[in-house]
């Protein structure tokens, strides 16, 4: 059996993988669809790209997290960051 | 400020002993002893270079007869959350002995999704087989390959090369992401080498072994590739009459990415699933425990079957792994018997590897080699 690779290139393939990434069906909609720039080939061979920018945006959440931390007063607050800053950081250190 | 110090420091704890938690969970080996049958040992790396490496590069435990006969593929590990398919590659690899032809034994076809368990699920992290040398950890391992193996997933998983859309998660089960692709993610790269390894080994008969909830309709049964339902069928009723009763179903030409539709579509292979009852899966279970994976008892299951709820029958004595294991066992031997029946100068003649009374009778452990006395270079890690 020969599993036929599809076309398509880096450029659109990143395009595509932003668009699915930042949630912008609209968007991709109306551009037109053709073999290789379809949504579900959008992770082809970019994998990286996505789980880099991903990450970014988990180390992200976890400043911002930190920051809403160190600026709260109410310890209920600050215990419910520290709770709500677990999963982010257990995925970071790529633990969990 | 101190304050500040002390919930942090609480919130440190709780991370380091979760962390432990899971690192050990992922990383907990699972030692494989190569019996005597075992005359070689390869990886999917090995038919697929790019999965070379990766979570994914299962081992392939090579079984060759010294008559030359058909070949046969079975896969543990789908689900590894399903662990009778495992425990039951590992009695194969560990005991069998083949005299005629060739048998391929992958123990962890989904190797990623064995090192995770289910968010919110609350998995046990492992389980222990009892053995007389005192018991073997395994890990539980979820229906899906890690998410740190293979991440984001998108909104809706578009199945290749059919199109056909399916759930999100499901970009990460190995059993929906059949024939696979070369460039895909990592469980399609997955398939697509175990593809490979079916077409370059030219395999005659892949077996899929798997477990299904109470709950499932699909469940005590053989399913199989239309290829294969003369294969299915004789085996069906042979099993029903001589050791346990166990059904037969048609893959569905709708459903895609199983491997009992495409590996069927796709090769010149016959794909079979087999599927034994494990309420650990139930959705109305009750504390999802190593006891209750192992034991297969649950009251609350129970009493779904008091409703009529279930598919499948169940009582105090639950679903023993042991039961489970010996139908996998007895399952592959009467499809084996019955191939090399009909295939004469294809046979594939098995032995050493027990059969459904056996294992209930002794126990998944009691064929489980002790790694600690084993020759190191027969001892592999999964």
């Amino acid at each position: 059996m020969t599993v036929p690779i599809p076309r398509t290139t880096p450029c659109k393939q990143i395009l595509a993988s932003s668009l699915r990434l930042y949630d912008i069906p609209v968007i991709a909609a109306v551009i037109p669809l053709h073999e290789g720039f379809r949504p579900d080939h959008a992770h082809l061979g970019i994998e990286p790209f996505d789980l880099i920018l991903y990450y970014l945006m988990v180390g992200f959440v976890v400043v911002l997290i930190v920051w809403n931390l160190l600026k709260s007063h109410k310890w209920q607050e600050e215990l419910l960051y520290v709770i709500v800053l677990l999963p982010f950081l257990l995925r970071l250190l790529r633990l969990k | 400020m101190l304050r500040k110090a002390v919930i942090v420091t609480i919130g440190i704890v709780l991370l380091v002993l979760s962390g432990v938690s899971f690192y050990r969970g992922r990383h907990l080996r699972e030692p494989v002893v190569a019996g005597t049958g075992v005359t070689g040992v390869k990886t999917l790396g090995d038919y697929f270079a790019p999965i070379r490496g990766t979570a994914n590069d299962a081992h392939i435990y090579i079984l060759e007869g010294t008559r030359p006969g058909g070949t046969f593929l079975i896969l543990g590990g789908t689900h590894p959350e399903e662990p009778s398919g495992r425990l039951t590659t590992w009695l194969i690899a560990e005991n069998g002995l083949v005299v005629q032809g060739r048998v391929f034994v992958i123990n962890s076809a989904n190797r990623s999704g064995t090192t995770v368990t289910r968010p919110s699920g609350a998995y046990p992290p492992d389980y222990t087989i009892p053995t007389a040398w005192g018991g073997q950890k395994f890990r539980t391992g979820d229906r899906w390959a890690n998410p740190l193996d293979q991440w984001p997933d998108p909104e809706v998983y578009i199945h290749y090369p059919s199109r056909q859309q399916l759930a999100y998660m499901d970009i990460r089960n190995l059993n929906r992401a059949w024939p696979g692709r070369p460039n895909g993610t990592l469980t399609e790269k997955t398939t697509y080498a175990l593809t490979r390894l079916i077409e370059t080994e030219k395999v005659d008969v892949v077996i899929d072994l798997h477990e299904a909830e109470l709950q499932y309709p699909v469940i005590s049964t053989i399913v199989a590739h239309e290829r294969g339902l003369d294969l299915a069928a004789m085996a069906s009723m042979t099993l029903s009459d001589e050791e346990f009763k166990i059904g037969m179903e048609k893959s569905p030409k709708e459903l895609r990415g199983l491997s009992h539709r495409e590996i069927g579509d796709s090769t010149s292979a016959i794909p079979l699933l087999f599927e034994s009852p494990e309420p650990f899966l139930d959705a109305t279970r009750g504390r999802t425990d190593a006891k209750l994976l192992l034991e297969g008892k649950d009251e609350f299951v129970m009493r779904a079957g008091k409703h009529g709820l279930l598919f499948e029958k169940i009582d105090e004595k639950g679903w023993p792994i042991a039961v489970r294991v010996g139908r996998h066992c007895s399952t592959i031997l009467q499809v084996l018997d019955v191939w090399s029946a009909d295939h004469a100068e294809n046979a594939v003649i098995l032995k050493n590897v027990p059969k459904y009374a056996e294992v209930i009778a002794k126990g998944v452990g009691a064929f489980l080699r002790d790694p600690s006395k084993a020759d190191p270079k027969r001892v592999y890690f999964e």
